[in-house]
């Protein structure tokens, strides 16, 4: 059996994200457990460290793991678009895990849990994107049949805070098409979440 | 519903209409579509929601990641009147260029800032605080002559205004190239840093703060033959707005490496309004640390940024003698105030601090002196209440014992030697005593008289007061310093200060090495025991080198049977068996106990200590069975000769608790941990490292027995007191993580549960090893973890990399393994991923019959999930026939 290591050092993404590059299909797979592990654990230590009710930046995330995994060398644009793929899913993962916690303790949840959770410090926690996230979810999951280059775009603008020009340099094309390929995602989901 | 062909189509059309005007696009659309009324109603309900959104989120959403304009070029105009030449440097936050201005005609220093200001409210705010900017004039800060904004024009997008600042140009190194080119002095440092503090002040007093400090931002002028220290970017991080600051911090890792250990644990804590001038005090005490010594005063190499943040705000910086011991007593005492966490103890102003500085350089009294170490043992008495009064006693005895081991050294050799030698070597062994005792008296004892220091005597502030007086007290008597420094390394040592006791062991050591050579019995004692603080500070790596070489020698010199090689032995076995390296510890701990039982008889303490050291292998490779014995004959052997309360049988009590507990006897095991613990509070004190282990022991004792609520409690005081105590990646200190993280999830409280679990597992990994078996502990737990909520692909690369490490690491058949194939298997089943499955349930279910029988729970529930996986796969026969075998077992 392949062995996988989700704890990621430097390195090891570095040569995953090789790997990639050379066609290995395995190696993708193996990408978004370690990304998802890594933004977690990362996550996990800021919120031990920042003042009860501060939340954490999503995009910003995700940016700081890509210093930690990759670092400051750049691997090339195709495994750059293979982590902010990567680190897209694994935030909107995330988020989604986040609002569904969030829904069941507004449905009241274990009795048990909720009364112990009082003694807590209010959990810091990452920021929410101002919509529901669940519904958003379902949409992308719906729009990626449709339209799925624009949610690859939509998905590394919003969950991984790419900014146009860095999207168009990870998917080699040009600024102009993804402006309007961020609109036309943007315009299509407003339509999808407001029905 | 449209298909592909039409969707692509759609997308078409909404790109090319949706930059035209209503009539434009209704237009097109017409024209367009045709008579596909399906698509063009969708296009027209895309457009109208193109509307609706306007302002709403996913307009604005990426904006965290303003894109980074693009370097401005040689020549360029910049606000109007700086013509670029060149670049300077990249600077915090921005990029700095020589540039020329022509009237008045002169170069200035520029520095443009990388990000725009976004906001007209951001826009009048640096307005109104460059102008106060403008008001510093002072020789010890550069002079910035102007603040402005560039606007610089965008193709396809909105212009951005970027702030810059004109500020004098200086010509010269900064400050720390200048010192190391000139190789200035201890004075010459200090009179600079003086001169720092007087500029600051000035700034401060007009109410600037610089926020920012650091070495790189410290140039020094030399154009007058005098050296004349000059502050680059006063008030830059102010004008430039901290809000804006806080909020690209993320994007600025680089940045912020630069600065963070400059910071004060306020600025790193993040909150604005805590920020004052005792911030910028703080700053200067780093850049005096680093221009005194070259090093900062916390270590933050090869840390995360949060983890160097966490240093910052909760550790102890190192003492400026630690890196130049001639910086010990004032200096060092003047530094440490200044770097003290709570800004209410340091200096109030930069003048205070340079005041003192020029003190010292004037061989008059400091100020800071009596504050900081009356701090530091009010710190400790508070925190070692069970060790004050009394200990003293406890030194005493230790240094009357290293003299009567000198003597009898002495004898030894005298002995050996002949006669004459001896005669002179007794003569020194004599004069070696009266020096030992008379520091003692004199230096030691009387300086800390209770009525000189009040009546809380501890030990601590006994060896604090030898390690500060003990430095160039025996320039001839080398012996005597290496003596002393022995036992002040062993006292600290015992007393769990690790940080403390090590320069002493490594300043004997080198003492013992000039004297007796590399082999002498002192030099390995001394060497032998700093492998012991390694091994009790968790720094196995370290220890190891330590002790082999240590063993050889002795080994050689000594032979293979005597009672220094063996213990050497034991302690080298001892280490392997924490680092989890069972097959080299187990020959090592089997041949010690045959040893001393024939050397010492079955009765004597070490012998006992043998014993139970085996056990504790047994033990960790799961032969439970032959571990108790061996424990309860420790044990009861050890309640005879040693007594209830002496630390051996408390932690063969401890160990027989554990074992108990493992063997789910938990009302046996629970009569010995709470008497353990009880015994060790009361012998060592509440904070001591044997007194949290067993609190952690206690504590999951109470979570097996479902006493949830006293275990979060005790848990979690262990913990803190541990990471405070022994440090955050003490092994000790891991465990007791992975113990809360195990609690979290039994009530429930996964989030906290996975945070905790992927936390402790870093650390463990960066600490003991991915290959450690308690790492593989960690990992299957957290697999558990997310299997119980059903995440089953993540749970899966975590089994799979326990099983990896099982079977790279133990041998066929190991029950470890065993319980991890059974988790990843049950994964498999979820994943639907059936043949593989089978194959893992199928070898989890050999193993596990094989260490544990047919009847043991882990196979039974083995069998469960084979049954179920047959049922989902729809095998019926297969499932029919491992459901006769459950029955079958369970009659």
């Amino acid at each position: 059996m392949n062995p996988k290591k989700p704890q990621a050092k430097p390195g090891e993404v570095t040569r995953l994200l090789q790997s990639i590059g050379e066609g290995n299909q395995h190696a993708a797979a193996d990408l978004l457990p370690l990304v998802y592990a890594e933004l977690r654990r990362l996550a996990a230590s800021r919120m031990a460290h920042l003042p009860p009710g501060q939340t954490l930046q999503p995009t910003a995330l995700v940016h700081d793991v890509y210093l930690e995994l990759v670092g400051q060398e750049d691997p090339g644009w195709n495994s750059r678009a293979h982590f902010f793929g990567a680190a897209a899913q694994a935030m909107r993962e995330i988020l989604v895990d986040q609002a569904r916690r969030k829904s069941r303790r507004k449905h009241g949840g274990d009795r048990k849990r909720e009364v112990l959770a009082d003694d807590q410090p209010a959990m810091t926690e990452i920021e929410m994107p101002p919509v529901d996230v669940l519904a958003l979810d379902e949409a992308l999951d719906r729009m990626k049949t449709e339209h799925p280059r624009r949610t690859e775009v939509l998905m590394l603008r919003f969950f991984a805070g790419l900014s146009a020009e860095q999207t168009a340099e990870v998917l080699k094309t040009s600024a102009r098409t993804i402006e309007r390929d961020w609109q036309f995602a943007r315009v299509w989901l407003h339509r999808e979440l407001s029905t | 519903m449209l298909d592909q062909g039409r969707l692509r189509r759609l997308e078409e059309l909404f790109d090319a209409a949706s930059e035209m005007t209503p009539p434009q696009r209704a237009a097109l659309l017409e024209a367009e579509c045709g008579d596909d009324a399906e698509l063009h109603s969708e296009l027209e309900i895309l457009f109208r929601h193109d509307e609706l959104m306007k302002g709403d989120f996913l307009k604005s959403s990426p904006e965290n990641f303003p894109s980074l304009p693009s370097p401005l070029e040689e020549g360029q105009l910049v606000g109007g009147k700086y013509r670029l030449l060149s670049v300077l440097g990249e600077g915090g936050m921005g990029i700095v260029y020589l540039a020329e201005q022509d009237s008045p005609r002169r170069q200035v220093a520029l520095k443009v800032l990388q990000h725009g200001i976004t906001s007209p409210k951001l826009l009048r705010r640096f307005e109104l605080e460059h102008e106060a900017l403008g008001r510093l004039h002072h020789p010890g800060i550069a002079q910035i002559f102007e603040a402005g904004v560039h606007e610089e024009p965008r193709p396809g997008s909105r212009s951005i205004a970027r702030p810059y600042f004109a500020m004098e140009y200086v010509e010269g190194g900064t400050i720390a190239s200048y010192i190391e080119s000139r190789n200035l002095d201890v004075r010459q440092r200090l009179e600079l840093i003086a001169r720092i503090c007087d500029a600051v002040h000035y700034a401060h007093s007009r109410g600037i703060i610089h926020r920012d400090l650091k070495p790189a931002n410290i140039l020094v002028d030399e154009t007058d033959g005098v050296a004349q220290p000059k502050i680059l970017d006063f008030g830059v991080a102010r004008a430039t707005d901290a809000d804006l600051q806080m909020t690209t911090m993320h994007t600025e890792i680089g940045q912020l490496i630069g600065t963070l250990p400059y910071m004060s644990p306020e600025q790193i804590a993040g909150n604005p309004d805590e920020i004052d001038v005792r911030s910028d005090v703080y700053a200067l005490g780093v850049t005096g640390y680093e221009l005194l010594t070259g090093e900062l005063p916390h270590e933050l190499k090869d840390l995360a940024v949060y983890e160097a943040a966490r240093v910052i705000r909760e550790e102890d910086p190192r003492t400026l003698s630690s890196h130049r011991r001639d910086l010990r007593g004032d200096v060092e005492t003047i530094f440490a105030k200044t770097l003290s966490k709570d800004k209410d103890r340091r200096y109030q102003s930069a003048a205070e601090l340079g005041s003192d500085v020029r003190r010292y350089l004037q061989n008059e009294p400091i100020v800071a002196r009596p504050a900081s170490t009356i701090y530091q043992l009010q710190k400790f008495t508070r925190r070692n209440k069970a060790l004050v009064g009394g200990v003293v006693i406890a030194f005493l005895a230790l240094v009357i014992g290293m003299i009567a081991t000198s003597l009898a050294m002495f004898e030894a050799r005298r002995q050996r030697d002949d006669a004459s030698l001896a005669k002179t070597e007794a003569e020194r062994q004599t004069r070696i005593a009266q020096s030992v005792n008379a520091f003692l008296n004199t230096d030691l004892l009387a300086s800390v008289a209770p009525e000189a220091e009040g009546i809380d005597v501890t030990v601590r502030q006994v060896l604090d007061t030898a390690s500060n007086t003990i430095e160039g007290k025996f320039p001839d008597e080398p012996q005597v310093e290496a003596a002393i420094r022995l036992t002040l390394g062993n006292s600290y040592r015992s007393l769990g200060l690790h940080d403390r006791s090590e320069p002493h062991f490594l300043r004997a050591i080198e003492l013992y090495r000039e004297e007796f050579g590399d082999h002498s019995d002192w030099t390995l004692k001394t060497t032998n025991d700093l492998a012991v603080l390694y091994y009790e500070a968790g720094r196995y790596d370290e220890a190891e080198p330590l002790y082999l070489s240590t063993l050889s020698i002795r080994q050689d010199q000594l032979g293979e049977d005597h009672l220094l090689t063996l213990s050497t032995l034991n302690n080298l076995a001892t280490l392997y068996l924490d680092q989890g390296r069972y097959e080299k510890a187990e020959p090592m701990l089997v041949r010690l106990v045959g040893v001393y039982k024939e050397l010492l008889g079955p009765a004597d303490p070490t012998t006992l200590i043998s014993i139970n050291n085996l056990a504790q292998l047994f033990s960790k490779q799961g032969r439970k069975d032959e571990a108790g014995v061996l424990l309860v004959e420790a044990l009861a052997g050890h309640r005879l000769v040693s007594g209830d309360e002496h630390p051996d049988t408390l932690s063969m009590m401890n160990n027989l608790g554990a074992l108990y507990y493992h063997q789910g006897r938990l009302d046996e095991a629970e009569p010995l941990y709470v008497e353990g613990l009880e015994v060790t509070r009361r012998i060592l004190g509440e904070e001591h490292p044997s007194t949290l282990r067993s609190m952690n022991n206690l504590a999951v004792l109470y979570k097996e027995q479902g006493r949830l609520d006293e275990t979060e409690v005790m848990q979690k005081k262990a913990l803190e007191l541990q990471k405070r105590v022994i440090g955050h990646d003490h092994p000790d200190t891991i465990i007791s993580m992975g113990n809360l993280a195990m609690l979290y999830k039994a009530l429930s409280r996964f989030e906290e549960a996975e945070a905790m679990y992927l936390e402790t597992l870093v650390l463990q990994e960066a600490k003991l090893g991915a290959d450690h078996p308690q790492t593989v502990v960690f990992l299957n737990n957290l697999a558990n973890l997310y299997f119980d909520t059903q995440r089953y692909e993540i749970a899966e690369t975590y089994y799979t990399q326990a099983v990896d490490v099982n079977r790279r690491t133990k041998p066929e058949g190991f029950f470890a393994t065993g319980i991890t194939l059974f988790g990843l298997g049950r994964t498999l089943t979820r994943l639907e991923r059936y043949p593989e499955a089978e194959s893992t349930l199928l070898e989890a279910h050999e193993i596990l019959s094989n260490s544990f029988g047919a009847r043991h729970a882990r196979t039974i529930k083995t069998v469960e999930e084979l049954i179920g996986l047959y049922t989902a796969w729809e095998h019926p026969e297969d499932e029919a026939a491992w459901r006769s075998r459950l029955d079958h077992v369970i009659e």
